[in-house]
């Protein structure tokens, strides 16, 4: 019997500090089959405590560890945020709707996050890369509270060298030593971006990051069917049966958990 | 299929021979109301015959639902690497007695786990293992709304036996080829129900639509996805929100809801076991994220929500409300929130 709600075990290998409240943990799959599309998201089993839903973090095509960057916020994560390299934990999926990433080819593709938002597109930022010369320029436009919020530190001077990538950070709180852009991440929506309308924009971030985010977007000309966003609802089933995701006509766990703000426009308080 | 006749004293006959091979489930009185009670021998002991009684009652208070998509099902879980074990109950069973209104639901619930990627190999199972045989309703009750929704109070699609009660006896007709079968199997009890006995049905099943109308005259209207849709009014919700008591009954003894939470317990360490458990939408934890967010914090939102799912989302996208109009959710109210009355000022 194929059983949808049966996770399979997993081993925390790794716990990397990102910020005072977001980690990033690598997970050992222990054989398990199981491959993932950049835009799909895992249900991740914290033994006894229960399901969260979380987007991958690692590239696509890494098949035998899986990242996930997460930032403690409920009961769930607070679990998770005890425990140590070799626990164990299990997991779901994958579920959802992969980004459509043959229609990003030729084209630009700017990946605009908030906080612990960067994180999910990390996995599509990387599966972009790996064939970076079928698209245009790819901006990585992404904004912190503060320079100690901000995840990837270690992977962000890296990523700049590489060819076709261009990234550019803000913060809303400067210290001594940030010497970049302050305000909000709408700030990095300057007037340099060209021919807005074809651009693919990616967007993940807190809900008011993502409004007001997806508002400025659409001020600068980018069209509606181009902009696409990360929807976070409560989900149990991940697979369009137990009703918790409800977003509008949608289940964002099964036509989601990327929908594009044309699907999502006529929807009262979509975030 | 066959439309078969069975004379009443030999009604019992037929259960104790089918008892031989199924568990079975009948309708019965607890005080004023029906419930399904598992059939025991100590019922052939008996003289009474209130099961015949019990037939020609509207639906039973429980929904047939559960039968088929339980309150709370064990569906995974890990003992440390190994999975729990998660057995399907597959014996045989006979359910005798379900209304039309909740013949629907189970096409709602169909829709929503079998006609899925992933399917539900539980519910399917549940399904596989029963003969439903849904009776007629003779007499609706002022608590009944079937014709707004669509339905006859008889049963339509969904059932495996279709029964009607006559005074001297009972017409069974096959609707399906597990239904036929299994009447089949006792075939030397039975005789083709006569003309006679099929105008008796057609008179009886007129007249239970005919007190159907009276009691619900006004239709719903036509465009009413579209409407709730525009209903955009807080003060609307609102004001039927507020007699709410926040019992959440209504969801609790609706035979369409289809809303779950899939819940673990530990067992020990780095072990759980994992239950699907009903669970609904008025619940202030049913759409609340990690951080605490939701976008139906206001408890008129949430109210608002079930109308949506039933009467518009699942109306657009597969043609029928996802409301059998069995009136259960009135019946248990201590706001008194009539779900027609509401559905009427939309
Ligand atoms: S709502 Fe209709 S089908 Fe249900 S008990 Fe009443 S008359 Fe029968
Ligand atoms: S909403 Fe009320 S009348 Fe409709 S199916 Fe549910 S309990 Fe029955
Ligand atoms: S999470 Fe269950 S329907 Fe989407």
């Amino acid at each position: 019997m194929k059983n949808p709600f049966q996770p399979f075990p997993v081993t925390i290998t790794k716990i990397i500090d990102e910020t005072p409240t977001i980690k990033t943990f690598v997970l050992d799959l222990q054989g398990n089959k199981f491959s993932f599309d950049a835009g799909q998201f895992i249900q991740l089993t914290i033994p006894g405590v229960g399901e969260a839903p979380f987007t991958p973090s690692s590239s696509p095509f890494v098949k035998d560890t899986l990242e996930m960057t997460i930032m403690k916020v409920g009961r769930a994560t607070s679990a998770l945020f005890e425990m140590k390299p070799g626990d164990s934990l299990a997991v779901r999926g994958p579920f959802g709707k992969r980004y459509p990433i043959e229609e990003f080819e030729k084209r630009e593709v700017l990946i605009l996050g908030g906080g612990v938002g960067l994180a999910p597109l990390r996995s599509l930022f990387l599966a972009l890369a790996e064939n970076i010369k079928k698209y245009g320029k790819i901006y990585i436009k992404y904004g912190a509270r503060t320079p100690a919020d901000i995840v990837y530190k270690y992977l962000l001077p890296e990523w700049k060298t590489w060819k076709g990538v261009d990234i550019d950070l803000s913060v809303d709180v400067g210290d001594k030593t940030w010497k970049g852009k302050t305000g909000v991440v709408t700030v990095l929506l300057d007037d340099s971006l060209q021919n807005t309308q074809d651009i693919v924009a990616v967007v993940c971030g807190p809900p008011i990051m993502m409004k007001f985010g997806t508002l400025k977007l659409l001020e600068k000309g980018f069209d509606g069917k181009n902009i696409y966003l990360s929807m976070e609802k409560n989900m149990s089933c991940g697979i369009g049966q137990c009703g918790h995701c409800r977003c509008g006509k949608y289940f964002v766990c099964q036509d989601g958990p990327v929908l594009t703000w044309d699907q999502v426009k006529d929807i009262e308080d979509p975030f | 299929m066959s439309i078969l006749f069975l004379n009443r004293y030999k009604f019992n006959q037929w259960l104790r021979k089918i008892h031989e091979s199924y568990s079975v489930y009948y309708p019965d009185f607890l005080e004023n109301k029906i419930h399904y009670r598992k059939l025991t021998p100590e019922f052939f002991s008996g003289t009474d015959n209130s099961m015949y009684k019990a037939l020609q009652e509207i639906r039973p208070t429980q929904a047939l639902k559960g039968f088929f998509f339980n309150p709370r099902l064990k569906v995974g879980g890990l003992n440390k690497d190994s999975k729990v074990n998660v057995k399907l109950d597959e014996s045989p069973r006979v359910i005798i007695g379900a209304k039309n209104c909740d013949l629907r639901p189970l096409m709602v619930h169909q829709k929503m786990y079998l006609e899925n990627e992933y399917g539900d190999a539980f519910y399917k199972s549940q399904l596989d293992r029963t003969i439903i045989i849904a009776a007629d309703c003779p007499a609706p009750k002022d608590t009944c709304f079937c014709n707004l929704v669509g339905l006859k109070p008889y049963p339509e699609k969904g059932a495996d036996i279709i029964l009607t009660t006559l005074p001297n006896g009972y017409i069974f007709e096959s609707a399906t080829k597990k239904g036929e079968d299994f009447l089949r199997d006792n075939n030397h009890l039975f005789q083709e129900a006569s003309s006679e006995d099929l105008s008796q049905r057609n008179e009886k099943r007129k007249q239970a639509m005919q007190s159907l109308e009276k009691i619900n005259p006004s239709k719903l209207r036509d465009d009413l996805p579209k409407a709730i849709d525009e209903k955009t009014e807080a003060n609307f919700w609102q004001e039927h929100a507020d007699k709410c008591v926040e019992c959440f009954g209504c969801l609790m003894v609706c035979p369409t809801c289809f809303c779950f939470l899939l819940y673990d317990t530990p067992t020990h360490k780095e072990s759980f076991e994992r239950h699907k458990i009903w669970d609904a939408c008025y619940y202030a934890a049913y759409a609340r994220v990690g951080g605490g967010m939701q976008d139906r914090a206001e408890f008129w939102k949430r109210f608002r929500n079930r109308f949506h799912c039933k009467f518009m989302h699942f109306k657009n996208k597969y043609d029928f409300y996802a409301c059998s109009g069995c009136g259960r959710c009135y019946s248990v109210c201590m706001g008194k929130i009539d779900i027609r009355k509401v559905l009427e000022k939309v």
